[in-house]
C-alpha cells in the first residue's frame, strides 16, 4: 500500500517535499538561476532540466548575477517523469471538500504557508505550489513531467501570487505600457483588447511591461512591475500586428495555441521594468477608426479587472479584492474606446499620460 | 417562497466576496465562476446582508431610505432575496439578540425601484477547462471507478482511494446517463422524464453536480460527435425534482486498499494498515 502522511501540519508536509527535492537533486543534478523581479532577488533551483526551459525563456530578460545579495525567494522546482519518484503522497484527498474553491487546499494555507494544487481533470494541468511565505522557500512540483504550453507564457504566476498576498503587491490580469515616470493598466478580460492595445506600442516612445499579467504594488504609490517578456495573441487576430509575424515562438501551431512572441529576442528595449502608475484604461472595441479616452467610474475598473484577475489567481481571493478596489481608487480610470487605427492607440495614451503629468504639476 | 419576517439572512462569505465602490457591489461567486453587480436599493440591501439581518429588519431599511407603496415595496424584497438564495448568495442565519438600528439620515427619501441584480460568467473558462456546454459528455476519471444500482440507489466505488459513494433520486439518475456515455442534452432529458420541476432550475441543479463530481475527481468532461441521446420512456411516473448530491463514505477505505498479498497477518488473514503505521511509513 502506498504510504499516505496523515499529519495535517502544513510545515510537516512542506518539510518532506523539500527532502524529496534534495533527493532528486542529489541524483539529477541541480542547476541553479536567479531572476531579479520587483527589486528582490529569486532563487530558482531545478532538480533536472523538465521544467527549466518552460520556466525560463519567458524570465530571461531577468537573469542576473546577485552578487553577494541574498534572495527573498527561493524556488525548489522538479517533475515526477525526470525523477523517476514522486513526492510523499499528499495529506489530502483529491476531493471537493479537500481541493477547496480552486485547488486552494483546505488546512495547508495558514501558519505562512500557502499551497494550491492543480489537477488536469479540472484545470487541465498537474501542479503542485506550495510556499513558506515566512521563511521564503516554494516548491514547483509537476507530477506529470514537463507543464503545458499555455504555462510557459507566464511561467510562476500562481507561485508569484501566493508569495506576494502577504506584501504589498498583487498580481493583476492586465496589460501595462509607460514610460519611467508613469504609465497605465489595462484591464479586461480575455478578447477585451489587451494584448492589441500594449503591443500597438512597441514602436512608440511607450514601453511594454505585460499584455496579460503584471505585478503591481499596492501602497500609496502604487508602481507596475514586469514580469514576462511574452505576448500572445488570437491567431485571427495577428493581421492587425503583421510585423510580429516573424516573431512569433509557434508559427506551426496557430491552429491549436495563441500566437506567442517572445519580446526579448527583437524588442528588448521596449520593456520597461517598472514604472509609478498613472491611471487604468478599460479597453472597449468599437469599430469605429479613431481611439479617444473617457473617464470612467472607479466601479467600472473594479469590475473590468478584478473577476478575471480573481478567476486566474484560484487562492487568496479576498485579500486580493481588498487590494485591487484600493488601487483603483488610487488612480483616475479611463475608458479606451479602440479604433480600428492602430497608431492612433499609442498616442492616445501618450496624450492622456501627458495631462495627467500636467494635472500633477510634475 | 416568502421568507419569515423574522428570518435572518446572511452573504454566503464562505464563497461570495463582494466590495463597494460608487454605491455599486461587485460580488464575486468563485466556485461557480459567476459574478454580479448590483446599484440602487440592490447595493443598499446587499451591504445590510454582509452582517446578517432580518427580512423585517430589510423592510425597514428600505422605507426608510425609499418612498412608495410598503406592500409593493416589500414584495419586490421578497422576489430579490429569493433570487439572490436561489444564486446561493445568501444563507439563513441564526438568530441574533444584538440591538439593530436605522441608519441616521437627513429624512429625505427617494422613490423606490425595484432591486435588481446582473449576473455574468463570463470567467467561467479561466477557472476549469472544458467548461460545461450542452455537447459534453462525461466518463469515469479511470477503469477503478465502479458503480452498481441497489432499487432505488446506485453505488459508486473508487477503488484507488478507497472510497465508496450513495446516488439516490436524481443524482443516481444523473450517474445512468453518464454510464450510457450521454452528454449534458441527453442527461437533462433523462432527469426531466423522471422528475418534475421547473426545467432551468433542473438545468441548473444537474449543472452544479456534474462540477461536484468533476472536483470529486469521479468523472471529467469530454466531448464526442456520437453520444447518443435519451429516449424517455412511454408512460413513466414522475416524481417532484431533488436537488442531486453523492454522499461520501471512508470507512472502508483500509479494507478497500487492502493489497491481498502483501498486506497480511502472519496467520494469513488480511491485515489493514492502522493510521500511525501509515504516518510512520511516510516518515521513514
Amino acid at each position: 500500500m502506498k504510504p499516505v502522511l496523515r499529519s495535517t501540519q502544513p510545515a510537516a508536509y512542506f518539510d518532506a517535499c523539500c527532502e524529496a527535492f534534495a533527493c532528486a537533486a542529489a541524483r539529477l543534478g541541480m542547476q541553479v538561476h536567479h531572476v531579479r523581479l520587483m527589486g528582490e532577488w529569486i532563487r530558482l533551483c531545478f532538480a533536472g532540466d523538465a521544467l527549466a526551459e518552460g520556466t525560463l525563456h519567458a524570465l530571461a530578460h531577468h537573469l542576473s548575477d546577485p552578487g553577494g545579495e541574498a534572495p527573498s525567494l527561493t524556488l525548489y522546482l522538479w517533475d515526477a517523469q525526470t525523477a523517476q519518484d514522486s513526492i510523499p503522497v499528499q495529506p489530502w484527498m483529491h476531493t471537493f471538500a479537500d481541493l477547496g474553491s480552486h485547488g486552494e487546499i483546505v488546512g495547508f494555507n495558514r501558519d505562512g504557508f500557502r499551497t494550491i494544487e492543480l489537477i488536469q481533470a479540472v484545470h487541465g494541468v498537474d501542479l503542485l505550489n506550495m510556499v513558506d511565505t515566512e521563511r521564503g522557500i516554494g516548491l514547483v512540483y509537476a507530477p506529470s513531467g514537463a507543464l503545458p504550453y499555455w504555462m510557459a507564457s507566464f511561467p510562476l504566476y500562481l507561485m508569484l501570487h501566493l508569495w506576494s498576498l502577504p506584501r504589498k503587491l498583487q498580481m493583476l490580469h492586465a496589460g501595462a505600457v509607460g514610460q519611467p515616470d508613469g504609465g497605465v493598466l489595462i484591464v479586461g478580460k480575455s478578447g477585451s483588447g489587451k494584448s492589441t492595445t500594449t503591443l500597438s506600442c512597441l514602436h512608440s516612445s511607450l514601453r511594454y511591461a505585460g499584455d496579460d499579467y503584471v505585478m503591481v504594488s499596492t501602497g500609496t504609490d502604487p508602481h507596475v512591475y514586469n514580469l514576462y517578456n511574452t505576448a500572445k495573441l488570437e491567431a485571427d487576430n495577428l493581421f492587425r500586428l503583421p510585423h510580429l509575424r516573424s516573431l512569433l515562438a509557434n508559427p506551426d501551431k496557430l491552429g491549436d495555441e495563441k500566437a506567442l512572441i517572445y519580446l526579448n529576442e527583437r524588442y528588448q528595449d521596449a520593456l520597461i521594468d517598472c514604472f509609478p502608475l498613472r491611471a487604468i484604461l478599460v479597453p472597449h472595441i468599437t469599430g469605429q477608426a479613431d481611439t479617444q479616452v473617457r473617464p470612467v467610474s472607479t466601479f467600472a475598473a473594479l469590475a473590468a479587472l478584478a473577476p478575471s484577475t480573481l478567476a486566474q489567481l484560484r487562492a487568496g481571493q479576498g485579500e486580493a479584492l481588498t487590494k485591487i478596489k484600493a488601487l483603483t481608487e488610487r488612480v483616475p480610470c479611463y475608458t479606451l474606446e479602440l479604433g480600428t487605427e492602430l497608431t492612433q492607440i499609442p498616442r492616445t495614451i501618450q496624450s492622456l499620460l501627458a495631462a495627467l503629468s500636467k494635472d500633477d504639476g510634475s | 417562497m416568502t421568507p419569515h419576517i423574522d428570518q435572518r439572512l446572511i452573504v454566503n462569505s464562505t464563497y461570495v466576496i463582494s466590495e463597494t465602490a460608487n454605491d455599486q457591489v461587485l460580488a464575486i461567486y468563485m466556485e461557480l465562476g459567476t459574478y454580479y453587480t448590483f446599484d440602487g436599493s440592490a447595493a443598499v440591501l446587499w451591504n445590510a446582508l454582509l452582517n446578517g439581518i432580518s427580512v423585517g429588519q430589510l423592510y425597514a431599511l428600505a422605507a426608510h431610505h425609499y418612498s412608495g407603496d410598503e406592500v409593493a415595496m416589500q414584495q419586490a424584497i421578497d422576489a430579490f432575496l429569493t433570487r439572490l438564495r436561489d444564486e446561493r448568495l445568501i444563507v439563513p442565519a441564526p438568530p441574533s439578540t444584538a440591538p439593530w438600528e436605522l441608519p441616521i439620515s437627513n429624512g429625505d427619501r427617494t422613490p423606490f425601484i425595484a432591486p435588481r441584480l446582473m449576473r455574468f460568467n463570463d470567467i467561467q473558462m479561466m477557472l476549469v477547462a472544458n467548461p460545461l456546454k450542452f455537447e459534453t459528455t462525461f466518463t469515469p476519471v479511470n477503469a477503478n471507478i465502479v458503480s452498481e444500482q441497489y432499487g432505488d440507489e446506485t453505488v459508486v466505488l473508487d477503488m484507488n482511494r478507497g472510497y465508496y459513494y450513495s446516488f439516490r433520486g436524481s443524482a443516481a439518475t444523473v450517474w445512468a446517463g453518464i454510464i450510457e456515455k450521454e452528454n449534458f442534452r441527453a442527461i437533462l432529458e433523462r432527469v426531466q422524464a423522471a422528475f418534475h420541476g421547473d426545467a432551468a432550475a433542473i438545468q441548473d441543479q444537474v449543472g452544479l453536480f456534474l462540477e461536484d463530481l468533476r472536483k470529486e475527481a469521479l468523472i471529467v468532461f469530454g466531448s464526442t460527435d456520437d453520444s447518443p441521446g435519451f429516449t424517455p420512456p412511454a408512460a413513466a411516473s414522475k416524481q417532484p425534482f431533488d436537488t442531486p448530491r453523492f454522499e461520501r463514505f471512508t470507512d472502508l477505505q483500509g479494507m478497500l486498499l487492502l493489497d491481498p498479498i502483501h498486506d497480511v497477518a502472519p496467520q494469513g488473514w488480511p491485515l489493514a494498515s492502522t493510521s500511525d503505521d501509515i504516518s510512520q511509513a511516510a516518515a521513514d
